[in-house]
């Protein structure tokens, strides 16, 4: 059998936006090879052939304005300064 | 009115040992006409209800309540169903046994140390307990359909794009459909012909595709072709799963079905492909929850990029981290083919296998889950058997096929269920045979 | 001057919003932002709520497919859209909806091209998105302590349009940024007075050495200072040797290295689940072809060929629509391209860029310009005078009617002539001698008219009647 896969999970943390401890990253290392290996079973599926399996297509919608509920929207928001979201500094 | 308030008592005492609700509705409306008048309805907590909590059964969104209601939502209001509340899942739909809830694991009523299914074991659990007369969940792999199994009552799917899924907080948006679960097939099919409407808001949403499904439910089902699948009674399949599907196949076939035995050999590799591609689309549909614009803030960090983390860590479990993990994986550069690319060739093999099946049958039909339900804690441990107890559901996901689950027998008191697919569109082929299996089976549910 | 440029190879990303439209791509919500508070026009979908789905405005596809065929590019017939993911406060979703060419994804429009009088540049590719929101600092980026975010913005349709590197000098870069201009505003899809309606990014390198995005140029203005400053300092390192992104900063006028971002393999495109592909039919792509104007490309043809205007002034007037559209009225009036054009181009478009005005606050109504030059044509006055009139009406506003009446008055008429003819001649007998032998020397005695007339003779009229005093 091949080697086993390895995911860096810190690589993919931050990829992701997520802060793991320490202790997840090694049970989630611990785990993504047998995970892998299983997706790998794809591999031996025969896909040469060229299959459209496209259904739907051209929906649209017309160029016409709608009320705007963006004081609904705002009121969901955690932080705000005056009408805009605060959000923390960029660097 | 006060006859359903001092019931709504009732539900709430009895919830606390099910864990079926988050929330429960703070004022209930009884709208009087409508095809729903009278009933109450649980909604799972993936569903969009403007005014009343949502929480995807998630840290991340505790606090969270939309400013607007789901498609189906207003549908099911408009329809005069009362809303008890707000259905327990796996957090953000990801999960086979509701167990991965921020809010607790809901509790199997058939039997409380085992699981309900997942991910919408609340709503299914509220039906089968007793705390609803119906329920909406959701289904991405088989999270209506598990449940209904686990828990004896009825499940179902509808085909991709019947339902609208504005309003539902995405995981697998190319898999996923809302649907409903009752008690009985008349109730099932009676919800579904109320979401059922187009909505414009959702662009993957079909026109035109809706029928009245409680007209056909009693048509004869003698001549209608049923394929029956060996592989989905594979190695992992309980003896009593199989014995109590099998057994209730022989009764259709005496009622007039021509029943075949065939091979999917695509189907083995639905699960891998499946997983890859609800994964990668999950990672991409929860990148939004960052704490910014809604949802849980964790409050001062030293940049924005360390705000998303932080905020992301906290409010995200283990379970949906390991998701977005694998899906962005996936979907990054050096995989991409391997994984994502693959696995989309493979669907459309799987899609294409069905379509040449059903150009000869009218439904396919197997087990629903290939065990009855497990206990709490069971599965916890392994990820990789939790994920394969979706391997009788996840193919019709991935081809877009409607599929319904039916109490068809039970083992130790545990519920079985068995699973009925058939073509785009066709959910009264389903809902038929359905109805036909609640009057040949030999049992009535309480 | 040409070999500072050596090997300098400039690639352009313009975006352009389509101003024209009354949504935004995927909702609703006005797309009118400009001169509003912050976050007023929202919905759930341009900002991302949990459970809200894209739907594309048609309208959008249909500007695309414009600007695309007035860029000469070849309409696709299958289009869909991607997701572009990547973590940033100004993206509601964390993924932005855009269209790729790689691993299935279609973009609207390929292969098209672009004339300039500084040499054509091939368009790779067209491609249709959504702007995000908008970013403020209390502050600078670096010192303010939080970020205000307004998704006003965000949802805002884009088609950004993606160059080969075919540009080769910084002048070459702001003709080419004034053509697309001058095209996108002729269809009526982009109005690029408007604030942030077009922005560009550019991909410069020297030689062998590696691509060097540019990001921040916030004014066509701005483009030949940053890339003038990232060509010298590429030329100083002797070329790049990593590819990176810098920041233009328009204040120091310098670039600066960006914080690392994510590489294209750190954006994970994958096709948009919610949205179905787009089918285009030839008969749609030809309807909206003969729905487009007179492009500027084909209005210097007509110029050039039909009205024999040179291709240098021919380029200047149709840069800009409203100035294209003058001159023709103008023409209407009284058809004298040559003069016309020249006053047009050179002396009313270059009085407005020395004082920094808008063509369209020109006080000069094309109809009182064809006044003026019907006067030349007319003979009353000639065309120096003509032209000091224009250049007095522009600089202290008064009205060209006026002036001409006052000159006309002021002006030598055609019963003063002979008697300054006779005089002149009696002053300069040799002259008429040599005049007589040599037509070349009328010139000399005119010459003496005009100055006794302090030039407000008639030239015309005045080689005329000499000319009879000869015979």
């Amino acid at each position: 059998m091949a080697d086993k896969k390895i995911i860096d999970a810190k690589k993919y943390s931050e990829l992701s936006k997520i802060e793991l401890s320490t202790q997840e990253m090694e049970i989630l290392n611990e785990q993504f090879p047998d995970i892998l290996e299983y997706f790998d079973l794809l591999s031996q599926a025969d896909t040469s052939e060229n299959i459209d399996t496209q259904t739907l297509s051209n929906v649209f919608r017309d160029d016409i304005p709608a009320d705007s509920i963006a004081d609904k929207i705002l009121d969901v928001v955690p932080e705000k300064k005056d009408r805009f979201v605060k959000g923390p500094r960029m660097m | 009115m006060s006859l359903l308030s001092s019931k709504f008592e009732e539900i709430k005492e009895k919830n606390k040992s099910i864990n079926a609700y988050i929330t429960f509705s703070d004022l209930l409306e009884n709208n009087p006409g409508g095809k729903l008048s009278g009933k109450t309805i649980a909604i799972k907590d993936t569903i969009s209800t403007a005014g009343l909590r949502t929480t995807c059964a998630s840290k991340m969104l505790e606090n969270y309540v939309p400013p607007f209601d789901a498609h189906v939502v207003s549908l099911v209001k408009k329809q005069g169903a009362t809303i008890l509340g707000k259905a327990n899942c796996d957090e953000f739909a990801m999960g086979s046994s509701t167990e991965h809830s921020a809010f607790g694991a809901t509790h199997n009523p058939h039997d409380h140390e085992r699981v309900p299914g997942g991910s919408s074991g609340g709503s299914a659990a509220a039906v089968a307990g007793n705390l609803a007369d119906i329920a909406l969940g959701s289904d991405t792999g088989g999270s209506i359909r598990c449940p209904a199994s686990f828990c004896g009552i009825v499940g179902l799917k509808p085909t991709y794009g019947l339902v609208s899924r504005y309003g539902l907080v995405a995981y697998g948006n190319s898999l996923e459909q809302i649907g409903p679960m009752a008690k009985n097939v008349y109730d099932c099919a009676l919800l579904l012909e109320c979401i059922s409407d187009y909505d414009r808001r959702d662009a993957t949403c079909v026109n035109g595709k809706n029928i009245n499904y409680t007209e056909s439910l009693n048509d004869d089902i003698s001549g209608l072709k049923i394929a029956v699948p060996r592989e989905f009674f594979g190695n992992g399949t309980d003896p009593e799963v199989e014995k109590s599907v099998k057994n209730t196949i022989d009764k259709l076939a005496s009622e007039g079905a021509i029943v075949e035995e065939i091979n999917i050999e695509s189907i083995k590799y639905s699960l891998a492909a499946y997983y890859i591609i609800a994964m990668s689309e999950a990672s991409s549909n929860l990148a939004r929850f960052d704490g910014l614009r809604y949802g849980l803030h964790s409050g001062k960090s030293k940049d924005w990029n360390e705000l998303f983390s932080n905020n992301r860590k906290s409010g995200f479990g283990f379970e949906v981290k390991r998701r977005i993990m694998l899906g962005t994986f996936a979907l990054s550069s050096g995989y991409f083919d391997e994984y994502y690319i693959k696995a989309q060739k493979v669907r459309s093999l799987i899609t294409n296998d069905f379509k040449k099946i059903f150009s000869k049958f009218d439904a396919i039909i197997g087990p629903t889950m290939p065990t009855l339900p497990f206990k709490l804690g069971e599965k916890l441990t392994d990820p990789l058997s939790m994920y394969m107890s979706d391997v009788d559901t996840v193919s019709a996901n991935l081809a877009g096929i409607p599929s319904i689950s039916i109490p068809c027998g039970y083992s130790d008191k545990l519920p079985i269920g068995i699973q009925i697919m058939s073509s785009h569109f066709n959910e009264k082929t389903i809902l038929n045979i359905g109805n036909k299996i609640e009057q040949i089976r030999g049992f009535d549910i309480e | 001057m040409s070999n500072d440029y050596e090997g300098v190879k400039i690639g352009l990303e313009i975006h352009c919003q389509l101003t024209a439209l009354n949504t935004k791509m995927f909702c609703n919500c006005s797309s009118d932002y400009r001169g509003n508070s912050p976050n007023t026009l929202l919905c759930t979908v341009c900002t991302g709520l949990p459970g809200s789905l894209p739907v594309l405005n048609k309208r959008a596809l249909e500007a695309a497919i414009k600007i695309g065929l007035a860029l000469n590019c070849k309409i696709s017939s299958n289009s869909n859209f991607f997701r572009k993911n990547y973590f940033y406060p100004d993206s509601p979703k964390n993924y932005q909806i855009t269209q790729y060419d790689k691993a299935g994804g279609i973009a609207i429009a390929n292969n098209g091209h672009v004339e300039t009088n500084l040499g054509g540049v091939r368009i790779t590719r067209i491609q249709m998105e959504e702007d995000p929101g908008k970013l403020q600092y209390e502050g600078s980026i670096t010192t303010s302590s939080n970020t205000l975010i307004d998704y006003n913005r965000a949802g805002i349709s884009l088609v950004e349009i993606v160059t080969e590197p075919d540009i080769v000098s910084p002048k070459h870069a702001r003709e080419f940024l004034n053509t697309i201009q001058s095209i996108v505003e002729t269809i009526g899809e982009c109005d690029s007075k408007l604030d942030g309606s077009m922005r560009a990014d550019a991909n410069v390198s020297i030689s062998d050495g590696r691509r060097v995005e540019v990001k921040n140029i916030t004014s066509f203005k701005e483009v030949e200072r940053a890339l003038n400053f990232e060509i010298t300092r590429q030329k100083t390192i002797q070329a790049a040797s990593k590819m990176e992104t810098r920041h233009w900063d328009d204040v120091r006028r310098v670039t600066v290295t960006l914080r690392v971002k994510e590489g294209e393999e750190g954006y994970r495109y994958f096709p948009d689940p919610d949205l179905p592909p787009m089918v285009i039919s030839d008969d749609y792509v030809d309807e909206l072809r003969k729905s487009l104007p007179e492009l500027p490309e084909m209005r210097l043809k007509r110029f050039t060929e039909e009205i024999k205007l040179s291709e240098e002034i021919a380029r200047i007037i149709i840069r800009n629509k409203i100035v294209a559209d003058y001159f023709e009225e103008t023409l209407s009036y009284d058809f004298n391209p040559k003069l016309l054009s020249g006053w047009i181009a050179t002396d009313i478009m270059g009085y407005l860029n020395r004082n920094n005005i808008e063509f369209a606050d020109l006080p000069i109504k094309a109809k009182t310009l064809a006044f003026l030059s019907k006067s030349v044509s007319d003979s009353k006055v000639n065309d120096s005078t003509a032209k000091a009139i224009l250049l007095k009406s522009l600089s202290s506003g008064t009205d060209i009617e006026d002036l001409l009446k006052s000159e006309l008055a002021d002006s030598v008429s055609s019963d003063d002539l002979p008697d300054i003819i006779e005089k002149v001649i009696s002053d300069n007998p040799k002259a008429l001698e040599d005049a007589k032998n040599d037509p070349q020397a009328i010139h000399f005695l005119i010459g003496q008219v005009m100055k006794a007339t302090r030039g407000r003779a008639n030239h015309s009229k005045v080689k005329e009647l000499i000319e009879k005093q000869l015979n």
